[in-house]
């Protein structure tokens, strides 16, 4: 009995120093640049750093005004529209961004996007500020509707049942009830939309044009070999992302209210604006959100131009490997730390979840620059360098669900399994393992997905490596449109595939 | 001050199946004013499903619900002008005391002076004036129903609904505020529509009953009228104890038992019928002569203040009670011991023999 609990510390220590010294510490490295000044700080670094922060704010304001609306109908409607729409949200979150980027450029800023349903003979936008918030909305708008429609699921009826009986319109209950307790979901979906803005690249530089964003400008810092400016910028970035964190997870389970000012009327009337309301979210979802991501698959009708040529063989087979090899590695390492996390009681649990937090709100072409500093050390080869650098970014993608996952399992399960004479290895295999199932599926696809999708560190890390997000910036670049088009809706096509799967196994879940 | 009447009302729900549920049954209801009326069946009965309509958080298929003769069925919960007590409290947990107890008034847009008052009286009323800012995770399962009670009140509602308001607390907890809950409502002269499945509550706390079974009402009068006058099986068998025999008639006086005679003085209607006796009817004789029954003592229940008799005759248990009057006595009879007793045709009940009696007997 005494070797097998051992064997159980042993593990958890491996995952755990994987995890420290594999994930943590490459990420925050370049931090450690405050020590020997290998930065470099100037007016163009600040300016990209505010400009990002500017379209963060605002793409985050915008996600609040329509998709706090949104995910409350499609919270507390049963109709077969709002089951569509749910369905369709998570599209463009795991749609691979370089691929969302030039839909969406396409879509507003060519003559036969939008433009053509208005009959005018140029785009509606060029690229700049305007297209990259409307980009960024896009892929942005996914993680407040889900992070707030849970968190409106877990809000018991009765509250508002009881706030109705008191003499409460909808609008006043949903404003001084419901609004304050689904707060921390407001607040964790505010966090990821604004760190995924920020972070950013890939899709950033199809409809950047001349404007640079932080993340943007740190790759091309890096690539044009001025190191010092990119490390300085993707400290700001990092630090900044660690900053968001802390602040607002004090804002956390905070709930107070001001309940001074109500104005039974005037929040009767609005209570009663339910048509409008719908109709106004309806089109935005359907012209902002929907149209926009599928468009790449509308254009490439008639335009595509199917090339397999050696160069886009060789990215396929290469983002693929790289894909599954780093999906693997994550999940071995990831279910130990998981099930350490969600058991533990103690304060290393906690210490474990705000590092993984950290590393999921780092920009990934600050990620990138990090750990080509931290990994050259040591490593000559991009390709691993480059596999090591996904490895960081998708773990906190997979950990996450296993950990929520594991913490959904009644440590009575265990005790019963254990006082019916199962040993560890038997409640793993048959009590746990099975439990979890769904969440290992659904968080290998999105650190996959992601892993594929991903353009900001790899374009960090190497300047020679193709991937096919990269080659699609690349041919976008060369404005070779057709072939964009055809990968796009290639990648697009994998990327659905998963999401197919993804609801298959979450509906077997809730039903 | 309100009357509630309800006239023609019929709930249908569509289950996950896609099957229609009947969940009300063409209900017609007078529910007197300033009277503690409680709604009384087992789960599943629709006594939910009438309060909730009542309130007007759910919509009646078919049918009406009157305030004072004013139909207010299509008016939405906030124009009803109620107070609802929850079963599981909600209580706003992010709001203290205070401000849970001055939503209702808040929200309708009173003055503060006025809002002030209405939490004062209201707090004071369920003594839970002291405590005005502390926040819900503070309080016990009593407390936070207080406060519950509190806020429904602040409003100056004259009609209470409750649903199921004690039963998510601890047995004593709730019998005492039980008490409490009868004597704010009788003094503040509220109506107040109570579900519950407990009878023993109902019995308690109620100057009204009205049993419901399957969506349908099944009696309707006082807990002595209910108790002593039940209409059908299924109301003798669930409010109170009752024993149930299968008779014969005789005579237009007179039944047979399973071969003993009775004597009865009102008029038998029926040829066959079932007949009920509660346990504290049955007279419990040590030695033979005038007993009807005999049996063997299955099971002896010590309840304090009276003894539970089971008494198992040719395999079906009838209960009887005996009342422990002076401590001193020793108990006469033990488990296993032959009994006889009797019944009296003064005692019983009679009601016509039903198809399937099991289904009668059955508590849902």
């Amino acid at each position: 009995m005494r070797n097998k609990v051992n064997w159980r510390k042993l593990i958890f220590i491996f995952a755990a120093i994987f995890f420290i010294f594999v994930i943590f510490l490459p990420a925050v490295f370049i931090l450690s640049n405050i020590l020997h000044g290998g930065a470099i700080l100037n007016w163009q670094i600040f300016k990209a750093v505010l400009i990002s922060f500017f379209i963060g704010l605002v793409v985050l304001l915008i996600d609040l005004a329509f998709g706090l609306p949104l995910a409350w109908v499609l919270a507390r409607s049963r109709s077969k529209m709002a089951r569509l729409v749910d369905s369709l949200i998570d599209l463009s979150l795991v749609m691979p961004t370089a691929a969302l980027g030039l839909s969406v450029y396409l879509y507003w800023g060519e003559k036969i996007g939008l433009a053509r349903l208005f009959g005018l003979k140029e785009g509606l936008f060029d690229k700049g500020i305007m297209m990259i918030i409307l980009l960024h909305v896009v892929f942005t708008i996914p993680y407040i509707i889900r992070s707030i429609s849970a968190a409106i699921r877990q809000i018991e009826d009765s509250y508002t049942e009881a706030a109705v009986t008191l003499g409460a319109y909808p609008f006043t209950s949903f404003r001084t009830i419901s609004l304050p307790l689904f707060r921390d979901g407001i607040i964790n979906g505010s966090i990821l939309a604004f760190t995924r803005s920020l972070s950013e690249t890939g899709a950033t530089m199809m409809v950047a044009g001349l404007v640079s964003t932080a993340p943007v400008l740190a790759v091309n810092l890096k690539n044009a070999g001025e190191l010092p400016q990119a490390i300085g910028l993707s400290m700001i970035l990092i630090a900044s992302a660690i900053f968001i964190l802390i602040g607002a997870k004090a804002m956390l389970g905070q709930k107070t209210i001001n309940l001074d000012h109500v104005y039974p009327r005037l929040e009767k009337r609005i209570g009663k604006l339910t048509i409008p309301r719908n109709l106004m979210i309806g089109l935005f979802f359907i012209f902002v959100i929907f149209l926009p991501t599928i468009f790449i698959i509308l254009y490439s009708f008639g335009n595509w131009e199917a090339v397999f040529s050696e160069t886009i063989i060789k990215s396929i087979i290469i983002s693929f490997a790289v894909a599954f090899v780093v999906t693997v590695i994550n999940l071995i390492f990831a279910l130990p730390l998981a099930y350490m996390i969600a058991r533990s009681k103690s304060f290393f649990g906690k210490l474990f979840d705000s590092m993984n937090e950290i590393v999921l709100l780092v920009p990934t072409s600050a990620l990138g620059i990090s750990l080509v500093l931290f990994w050259s050390n040591f490593l000559s080869f991009e390709y691993i360098i480059l596999i090591l650098t996904h490895l960081c970014f998708s773990f906190p993608l997979l950990l996450k669900p296993l950990v929520v996952a594991f913490r959904d399992i009644p440590l009575d399960l265990e005790e019963a399994a254990h006082s019916l004479g199962a040993n560890s290895k038997q409640v793993l295999k048959t009590i746990l393992f099975p439990l979890v199932i769904p969440a290992i599926i659904a968080g290998s696809i999105m650190a996959f997905m992601r892993s594929l999708s991903e353009t900001g560190a790899t374009l960090a890390v190497s300047s020679q490596i193709q991937t096919v997000p990269v080659l699609i910036v690349n041919l976008v670049q060369d404005a070779k449109f057709g072939q964009a088009a055809f990968i796009s809706t290639l990648l697009f096509a994998v990327a659905l595939l998963f999401l197919l799967i993804l609801k298959y196994f979450t509906y077997r879940k809730n039903h | 001050m309100p009357k509630v009447e309800i006239i023609g009302l019929t709930k249908k729900f569509k289950s996950a199946k896609d099957e229609e549920i009947l969940a009300l049954d063409n209900l017609n209801l007078n529910i007197p004013s300033k009277k503690y009326s409680t709604l009384l069946g087992p789960s599943g009965c629709g006594k939910t499903t009438l309060l909730r309509i009542i309130t007007g958080l759910i919509s009646p298929t078919k049918g009406q619900v009157l305030f004072n003769k004013e139909d207010v069925s299509l008016r939405p919960p906030q124009e009803r002008d109620i107070g609802f007590v929850f079963q599981h409290f909600s209580i706003f947990p992010h709001m203290d005391v205070w401000h849970n107890t001055a939503y209702g008034p808040l929200v309708r847009g009173w003055e503060k002076e006025d809002i002030a008052k209405a939490v004062k009286i209201n707090l004071k009323l369920v003594g839970l004036d002291d405590r005005a800012k502390a926040l819900p995770h503070e309080l016990s399962g009593g407390m936070r129903q207080r406060l519950g009670l509190a806020r429904a009140l602040a409003t100056h509602a004259k009609l209470l609904l409750l649903d199921e308001p004690l039963s998510a607390l601890d047995a004593k907890i709730g019998a005492y505020l039980r008490y409490e809950l009868r004597k704010i409502v009788k003094n503040n002269r509220l109506t107040a529509i109570h579900v519950t499945h407990n009878q023993e509550e109902a019995m308690m706390i109620s100057d009204n009953i009205i049993l419901m079974r399957k969506g349908r009402i099944v009696q309707t009068g006082s807990p002595v009228e209910l108790y002593n006058y039940p209409k059908t099986i299924f109301a003798a068998n669930f409010i109170g104890k009752c024993n149930f025999f299968t008779a014969r008639k005789l005579s237009d006086n007179l039944i047979d038992i399973g071969g003993r005679k009775l004597a009865v003085k009102k008029n038998i209607k029926y040829d066959e019928m079932v007949i009920g006796i509660r346990p504290e009817k049955i007279h419990l004789k040590s030695h033979p002569g005038q007993a009807l029954f005999t049996g063997k003592i299955d099971l002896i229940n010590f309840l304090g203040h009276l003894y539970e008799y089971r008494i198992n005759v040719n395999g079906n248990i009838i209960k009887a009670y005996k009342r422990i009057k002076d401590d001193k006595l020793p108990e006469k009879y033990r488990e296993g011991d032959k009994v006889n007793f009797s019944i009296s045709g003064d005692d019983i009940f009679i009601f016509p023999k039903p198809k399937d009696i099991k289904k009668e007997l059955s508590l849902d």
